[in-house]
């Protein structure tokens, strides 16, 4: 049935996915991308309201399309910040070269450059079920939107083809350009509302020339140079050590490795290699069995490593590659210098292997103790992400500072942090005895420099925990009984901790250093 | 239910709150609603992720549970682990250290080649191998310089044996297979590195380019308080610097002067010898007549940066120096400004670049916008004279082409105009004599002239019983008497045998008489008009001079000297 409609970027409609429990279910989806593999068509699918570390690249027969809505002409939707020059040129064209060049079977995705196209022209073929003709579509995520599409004419032949050589040129790059502007932003598509208005958007909204991104932290939340290219996944897969990773989001390997079924990484150096052959030859020259940097925590089989983005800039650069992979809002824009690495490792008879690390700026105006923070794929759901937290802490404790992680968290980060910061709570609430019969209290601020969590976060996990109460004129914190055998069970089953004995850490005065 | 309407106070992070158990709080549940008082704090999310669907999933499943359900965490793609050559991968056992491990500083950079090969470069090495001698590894080496040594341009054969040491033959083999392979290769290179950032700034949206120097900001702003500090510095050396060789410069010539001082005075000693002057007469007469007609040699001083320092010196003294202190000051400024004028032609208070003229690109001294033209003031002097200078602007100034008489202790005048008694020569021209000033216009009586210090031209008055009416003369009266009379230079056949003390036996009449007979001398100096001059109009000012010594900029230069002591000499007779 797709035969006689044809699917372009920006389309929506029900896509079949497998939940978790390993039933049907069609949750919308957005097509992003489509490309042709041996005379297949495969499309990249964004579900909505789904992270979009779900997308993926899906057959045609999991398309429902009987409820495919056409991606709504939207006139001209505000550029977003900067990007006017570059944008992909109009979906239909794209289709069409890509229709015309069945040769790119294995030109994957994420070959495509966005290409400075002149402004697309607001092309109404369309017919009669059009809401009002160009219309600017707000970019304001609303759901409301979806149902709106018009819905779009089988062909189109309006668009002038260029020439054929034209399309020969473009033909690398083809496949996946266009959607971006396709589709108005709906609620959990990762573009940035526009209605917030925040600083970075301001900034950087003028005449199209895309502005350097800010020069501290390690994350954007601004999306303005988040285009069609990197809100894909580039990388199939990844080999690291024992593991194969499936990436979650782009990440700015060598562009000559995206198109490549697996990756190969060094275990131990991280360094990506195009085959087995040449992680072979690597071996034979690389002999580091740990990061390599300075341990300055051991308890059993953890360690970690201490990096600085300066000194070891390989290192620095292939584990931010590597951690952009799983990263969506992570930026490589800059190099690693103000960054320190800590790496977490498990150890076993082959060397130290990496579990996860954050990042961590040298110094941070904004309190923030942890910059990036990861735990490898294969390691996740085993309480280490807890223990990266717990040892951020560690560090800040020592620093005498209390620290907060950069924004924007992630889900995952979100449900991490969380639960880090109630146990850690909860664990000194519980603790407290009464004093001199007495009815034990404490303040906010001593909860925070016990802890080194930024009064903050310590407020509002308070908040989230429901323990704030206000009773008989005054604040107070009450424990249901919920809460605390939720904890109890909570940290039962958390027997990874970090030994703050076991740190061997001296902080540094970055600042004196004049250079970090 | 009366409290719901009190507004909750602010949490107050600094107090004490109390830890309650739920179930010691019966009560609790009747104030529950208040307690949405304290205001949400953010979750640090985006927006929009927040709202995503697995998330929201979790978040109400750990509320209702207390914790997460397995089946109700946030599905992420899958990750395998069960890689099964891995063993063979990474053979060997790594034996944990006991002590923690500390990276040696600079340890890292192995020289090992960053170029792995792969299974192409195996077939073909071992085909190589066959041939000749070559490791996988020095294979691996070759191409990493090759690879290293190309950057959008692939090296050259004759490039690539310059980088490489082996053998030409083996060079040849791996350089031929390198160029096919980097030709078909998708990439510009072999070693697969991240793209950097392209000068230009074209790149600072492609999202392949990563780790992009930050420096660029960062530094710039630290360093640009430092460029200014260190500029300026640069500048003031480069000026203090410039003023040693211009020290150095006046040193050396004031030396060469001297030198030919030397030789002049030896020279006329040796004249005077052959000429027999052991009195000295000549001598006198000769100076005498030096000081008259153009009483200072043109200096040895040819273009120099003093010319130019005076020039800058003009506009500058022009301010400094109070316009109506005294009237020959006045006069020499005047004069300087003479100089400064023909060469600045049009722009007459811009001591600028025009002033320069290519001699003076050649000097040490380029103009620049921080130079003050008054730092260069007096760099014809001499430091030291320089800084004790007490008198400031008003202090005497040696003056480029003028010279200067020391004072005579031994013989007090063998002047031209002293009496004989006095050891003079007491010529006829500077007998008191009858003196009119044209400027300001009037007589003065007696007067006798003689050249005093500096070239200037005094006039030592006499007093007589006739001063009244000398006073009282019209001018115009005595300019009846002939023109010949009024050059300073005048030597007319008529010796009057007056002598300078003699008038007062003489009636008015006949003294009048006498004059207009020329008989009596009637010393009137040409003196210009200058305090008109001056006062007037500068376009005025400019066009008389100009009128009176159209002036070629090139010969002005060396002619200027004896101009400028012509001027003075007539100027001072103010006095």
């Amino acid at each position: 049935m797709a035969d006689n409609v044809e699917i372009v970027e920006g389309c929506r409609l029900p896509v079949l996915r497998k939940n978790q429990e390993h039933e049907d279910e069609w949750p919308l989806a957005e097509i992003l991308s489509v490309k042709e593999v041996s005379s297949r068509k495969l499309f990249y699918v964004h579900y909505i309201d789904f992270n979009k570390r779900l997308d993926e690249w899906v057959t045609g027969d999991r398309l429902d399309m009987k409820k495919l809505q056409f991606p709504k002409k939207e006139a001209k939707t505000p550029t977003k910040n900067g990007l006017s020059g570059s944008r992909p040129s109009s979906p239909e064209r794209e289709v069409r070269k890509s229709l015309d060049l069945n040769v790119q079977s294995t030109t994957a995705p994420s070959r495509g450059k966005t290409l400075p196209t002149p402004k697309r022209k607001v092309e109404a073929v369309p017919l009669a079920t059009q809401v009002p003709p160009a219309t600017p579509v707000p970019s304001l995520p609303s759901s409301a939107e979806a149902s709106q599409a018009s819905v779009f004419p089988a062909v189109r032949e309006t668009n002038t083809f260029k020439s054929r050589e034209e399309h020969e040129q473009i033909s690398s790059l083809t496949t996946n350009g266009t959607a971006r502007r396709l589709i108005p932003p709906q609620p959990g598509r990762k573009r940035k509302a526009n209605c917030g208005g925040t600083d970075e958007d301001s900034q950087d909204s003028s005449d199209g020339i895309p502005s350097a991104p800010r020069m501290t932290g390690s994350l954007v939340s601004d999306r303005s140079h988040d285009d069609i290219v990197t809100r894909m996944k580039n990388i199939e897969c990844i080999e690291l050590g024992r593991h194969r990773l499936k990436p979650w989001y782009f990440s700015p390997y060598p562009q000559e490795l995206t198109t490549l079924p697996i990756l190969y990484l060094c275990e131990f150096c991280l360094k990506y290699l195009k085959s087995l052959k040449c992680l072979q030859r690597h071996l034979t020259k690389c002999n580091l069995r740990h990061p390599p940097g300075n341990e300055i925590y051991r308890k059993g089989t953890i360690s970690f490593f201490e990096i600085d983005g300066r000194k070891n800039k390989n290192y620095s650069q292939n584990l931010c590659l590597l951690a952009k992979c799983f990263l969506d809002h992570k930026t490589l824009y800059y190099d690693t210098d103000p960054f320190l690495f800590y790496v977490m490792t498990e150890y076993d008879s082959k060397g130290f292997h990496i579990v996860g690390y954050f990042s961590k700026e040298k110094e941070s105006t904004e309190d923030y103790n942890v910059a990036c923070i990861l735990t490898l794929p294969p390691y996740q759901r085993r309480g280490y992400g807890k223990l990266l937290i717990e040892f951020s802490y560690e560090l800040s404790k020592v620093e005498g500072k209390t620290g907060t992680p950069e924004k924007p968290l992630s889900d995952l980060g979100l449900l991490s942090y969380r639960s880090y910061w109630s146990q850690t709570i909860l664990e000194i609430l519980m603790d407290l005895k009464p004093d001199n019969g007495e009815r034990p209290q404490i303040t906010i601020n001593e909860i925070s420099e016990i802890t080194s969590v930024k009064k903050e976060d310590v407020i509002s996990t308070l908040q989230y925990l429901n323990l704030i109460n206000y009773y008989k004129g005054q604040y107070i914190l009450t424990l249901s009984e919920d809460i605390v055998d939720g904890h109890e069970r909570a940290m039962q089953k958390r027997h990874l901790r970090i030994d703050p004995k076991c740190l061997h850490f001296t902080p540094k005065d970055w600042s004196k250093r004049g250079k970090w | 239910m009366s409290k719901l309407s009190f507004r909750a106070r602010a949490l107050d992070a600094s107090k004490p709150l109390p830890v309650f158990r739920c179930e010691d709080l019966p009560d609790l549940h009747e104030y529950a609603s208040i307690n949405r008082a304290v205001p949400q704090m953010p979750t640090g999310m985006e927006k929009e992720e927040e709202s995503e669907h697995h998330l929201q999933r979790a978040i109400s499943a750990q509320q209702v549970y207390g914790e997460k359900r397995d089946n109700m965490v946030i599905p992420v793609p899958e990750a395998e682990s069960n890689i099964t050559y891995y063993e063979s991968l990474y053979p060997g056992e790594f034996k944990m250290p006991k002590q923690l491990i500390h990276i040696q500083p600079f340890s890292l950079d192995t020289e090992q080649p960053d170029y792995d090969l792969d299974s192409e470069d195996d077939a073909f090495v071992n085909k190589l191998k066959k041939k000749m001698e070559i490791s996988f590894l020095q294979f691996e080496e070759m191409i990493d310089r090759l690879e290293k040594g190309s950057g959008q341009q692939a090296v050259s054969l004759s490039e690539a044996k310059l980088l490489l040491k082996e053998d030409d033959e083996l060079i040849k083999e791996v350089f031929d297979y390198w160029s096919r392979k980097r030709k078909n290769s998708r990439a510009n290179c072999l070693i697969p590195t991240v793209k950097q950032e392209k000068r230009d700034g074209s790149s600072t949206s492609d999202p392949y380019v990563a780790f992009r120097r930050r420096t660029e900001k960062m530094q710039t702003r630290k360093n640009r308080k430092n460029d200014e500090a260190s500029y300026e510095k640069m500048l003031k050396l480069r000026r203090d610097l410039s003023r040693a060789v211009t020290i150095l410069e006046m040193i050396k010539r004031r030396e060469k002067s001297k030198r030919e001082l030397l030789h002049l005075t030896l020279e006329i000693f040796e004249k005077r010898n052959v000429m027999s002057d052991y009195g000295g007469e000549v001598m006198a007469e000769v100076l005498a007549e030096r000081a008259l007609v153009r009483p200072q040699i043109i200096p040895l001083v040819p273009v120099t940066n003093q010319y130019r320092h005076q020039d800058h010196m003009d506009p500058k003294d022009y301010k400094s120096k109070p316009e109506k202190t005294e009237v020959p000051r006045q006069k020499r400024k005047y004069e300087k400004k003479q100089k400064a004028l023909p060469l600045s032609s049009g722009a007459p208070h811009h001591p600028g670049p025009v002033v320069f003229n290519a001699k003076d690109l050649n000097q040490y001294d380029f103009p620049s916008s921080d130079d003050e033209p008054f730092s260069q003031l007096h760099s014809g002097s001499s430091e030291a004279e320089e800084e004790n200078d007490p008198d400031g602007a008003y202090a005497f100034r040696r003056k480029a082409g003028c010279q200067y008489y020391a004072a005579r202790q031994d013989r007090v005048g063998s002047w031209p105009w002293c009496e004989p008694w006095d050891g003079g020569l007491a010529e006829a021209r500077f007998r008191y004599s009858l003196t009119t000033l044209t400027v300001p216009r009037r007589c003065l009586g007696m007067a006798r002239r003689r050249v005093g210090r500096g070239g200037r031209v005094l006039l030592d008055r006499a007093h007589t019983d006739y001063d009244n009416v000398f006073h009282g003369l019209d001018p115009e009266i005595l300019n009846l008497t002939s023109e010949t009379n009024t050059s300073d230079r005048s030597s007319s056949s008529f010796n009057s045998s007056l002598s300078s003390t003699s008038p007062s036996s003489t009636d008015l009449s006949q003294i009048l008489l006498n004059i207009k007979l020329c008989r009596w001398r009637h010393f009137r100096p040409r003196t210009l008009p200058l305090h008109e001059l001056d006062h007037a109009h500068p376009l005025f000012r400019k066009l008389s001079r100009s009128l009176k010594r159209p002036v070629s900029t090139s010969t002005c230069v060396t002619s200027h000297p004896s101009r400028s002591t012509r001027w003075q000499f007539k100027t001072e007779f103010d006095k």
